[in-house]
């Protein structure tokens, strides 16, 4: 939105305009009333002589009733301009003769005009005299006296107030037209410069305005002001850099603490693996001497029998233990292949390769509806066998075993849960559940090596995923493992 | 069964040496069984090198390399006996504790014939051995 400017300038010339009209009015007004006043009384005075004179000079005529005479006398007054008419009654007002310039005044037959105070706009005032000699009245005398020298006045007036008004205003403009330059130049000029840095963000600019009024304050405080922003924008770069630079600081550190971790990563995953393969070969000597061994022995013996099992036993034990722990490694390094999994078909075809192994328990299946998921299906495929051949484990002891599958499903995840009647765990130790080689239940009650949910949650975590447990003693337990949905 | 035909079992490990030759002879092939007890000397008798420098038995008709052995490796000999024209065409089974998928997938690169994990179960173990001759003697053939 643009805001109609009006600059400084014509500001103070309409201003000025304004002062010079009402300047004009002022002196008018008063010239008027002063000269009007002064012009009348000279005119007033004037007529009164002049009337005085005329009765004067009419006492004789009048006396003696010769009208002619007295027309002589007052034709006399032709000389004299502001003198319009004059006319000469009876006693009874009754018209004796007159003489008149102006053939557009009415004078009276009977009856004195006595327009004494007529308005400014009328073109004369009458004034009367009686004629007066040895205290008898011998008639009236009445003069029709011009305004002509008051309008004269009145127009001298306006042409002069006018002509004064007209050079005051020159004066006036010209004054301004100084003093606008010595008052706005510095605020364009500051103006201009906030512009300037405004646009180019430049703040190495400053206004040259240094006048000694409340415009070089001004000025002298913007540079100031933009000299603060510039130190603060010094400021603000050398923090930015300082942040920049500790940034890519922190960064490098980072990479090389990745770096190293990745390295005793791979040293720790390197160290399982061998490990898990020098361990191997001593065990299976040990199972296979242990074999050879009994297969010489002359003959049976329960107790030796019973040493050998034990040691076959332990053998396959530690077996079990090696490849949990090469699984649990295997997961941690293998690079995964991700593809959509119907999940459902998955669960369906490891419940089908546990059938044999249970049938001869009643287990109930309550499979709902799951999702597809993105995932690495061997990985899956791992995790959701080690959670159902636990609902199988863990309800080995129930009469009717109940196992639910099913899942829940948000905007950004998809939970799906594993639920059984079994024997529980106590809730305390939830957390215990997906560690390594750790167990909530001894080896005598249930089989394991302690390695499965540890798998389960290193699966689920490397696809972004989260596990946890809910579980009551002797009551079952729910695995919830949630899966993010995949981005579009 | 032809009594004359040798199969070369290379295994640095005494315990090792000693099950596969009880494995061998529950099936009568204890006999034909020569022992390198690591890559090196394999090498010397496939190469008539060493001590081996006047054998006068053929060649073997399989060999069972262990790869874990001192000196040099089981993949190092496989990928020189894959490279000679001569032996190149003996099969050369890997039997051995590993199964680092790396080590399978280089020995499969280098043209052995079969990678078997030793069974832990001693059982196990000896079927996969009567499996294993049955398949490589008996049945498979080899370019002459």
């Amino acid at each position: 939105m643009t805001k109609h400017i009006v600059s400084i300038k014509t500001k103070l010339r309409r201003l000025m305009l304004l002062l010079v009209a009402i300047e004009l009015v002022i002196s008018l007004s008063l010239h008027l009333i002063t000269d009007i006043g002064k012009v009348q009384n000279r005119l007033q005075s004037q007529s009164i002589l002049y009337a005085e004179l005329l009765s004067e000079y009419c006492i004789a005529p009048m006396t003696f009733n010769d009208s002619a005479a007295v027309y002589d006398i007052i034709k006399k007054v032709e000389v004299i301009p502001k003198l319009l008419a004059v006319a000469v009654y009876t006693n009874t007002e009754e018209l004796i003769t007159l003489y008149s310039k102006d053939s557009l005044i009415v004078i009276p037959r009977k009856g004195i005009e006595n327009t004494n105070n007529s308005g400014i706009f009328s073109k004369y005032f009458t004034k009367t005299q009686t004629i007066v000699y040895n205290n008898i009245q011998l008639g009236i005398i009445c003069l029709y006296v011009s305004k002509q020298e008051i309008k004269e006045s009145i127009i001298n007036d306006i042409r002069w107030s006018f002509f004064v008004s007209i050079i005051i205003a020159i004066v006036g403009i010209i004054l301004i037209e100084i003093f606008q330059r010595k008052i706005s130049n510095p605020i364009i000029d500051l103006l201009e410069t906030i512009k300037t840095i405004s646009s180019t963000k430049n703040f190495n600019i400053r206004t040259q305005s240094n006048t000694n009024d409340e415009i070089g304050v001004l000025a002298e405080k913007f540079n100031e002001f933009i000299e603060q922003i510039q130190k603060k924008q010094a400021a603000e770069i050398i923090a930015k850099q300082e942040i920049e630079n500790l940034n890519k600081e922190l960064e490098e550190r980072v990479k090389q603490r990745t770096l190293q971790l990745e390295q005793s990563n791979k040293d720790l995953e390197s160290f399982a693996y061998s490990v898990s393969h020098d361990l191997r070969a001593p065990i299976r000597h040990i199972d296979g001497f242990t074999k050879m061994l009994e297969s010489k022995l002359p003959e049976k013996n329960e107790q030796i029998q019973h040493y050998i099992d034990k040691i076959h036993e332990s053998s396959k034990n530690m077996q079990n233990l090696i490849s949990d722990l090469l699984s649990y490694s295997r997961i941690g390094r293998q690079e995964l292949q991700m593809d959509m999994i119907h999940i459902q078909s998955v669960i369906e075809e490891i419940i089908e390769t546990y059938q044999q192994d249970t049938q001869d328990r009643s287990i109930e299946w309550i499979i709902h509806n799951i999702p597809k998921i993105y995932g690495d299906i061997r990985l899956i495929r791992l995790a959701f066998e080690n959670l159902i051949s636990n609902a199988i484990k863990y309800t080995s002891k129930k009469e009717h075993a109940i196992i639910e599958i099913g899942c829940n499903i948000t905007p950004e995840t998809i939970e799906i849960f594993i639920q059984d009647n079994g024997v529980g765990f106590d809730q305390t130790f939830a957390d215990k559940l997906f560690g390594v080689f750790q167990r909530l239940h001894s080896d005598k009650d249930f089989q394991g090596t302690g390695i499965g949910l540890a798998n389960v949650k290193r699966i689920i975590q490397r696809h972004g995923g989260s596990v946890r447990a809910e579980g009551k003693e002797n009551e079952g337990a729910t695995f919830y493992v949630t899966f993010p949905k995949k981005k579009k | 069964m032809k009594q004359t035909f040798r199969i070369l079992l290379v295994e640095d490990n005494e315990n090792d040496i000693e099950l596969t030759l009880e494995a061998f002879t529950q099936h009568g092939l204890s006999e034909n069984i020569d022992i390198c007890r690591d890559g090196a000397e394999a090498l010397d008798y496939l190469f008539y090198k060493g001590n081996f420098a006047n054998r006068t038995i053929e060649n073997p008709i399989l060999i069972l390399l262990d790869n874990k052995m001192p000196k040099v490796t089981g993949i190092e000999v496989l990928k020189i006996i894959k490279q000679d024209n001569v032996l190149k065409n003996i099969p050369v089974i890997m039997l051995t504790s590993s199964d680092i998928d790396k080590d399978i997938i280089e020995s499969y690169n280098l043209g052995v014939n079969a990678y078997v994990v030793k069974p832990v179960d001693f059982e196990e173990f000896i079927e996969a051995v009567k499996t294993l001759g049955l398949f490589w003697i008996t049945l498979n053939k080899v370019p002459r």
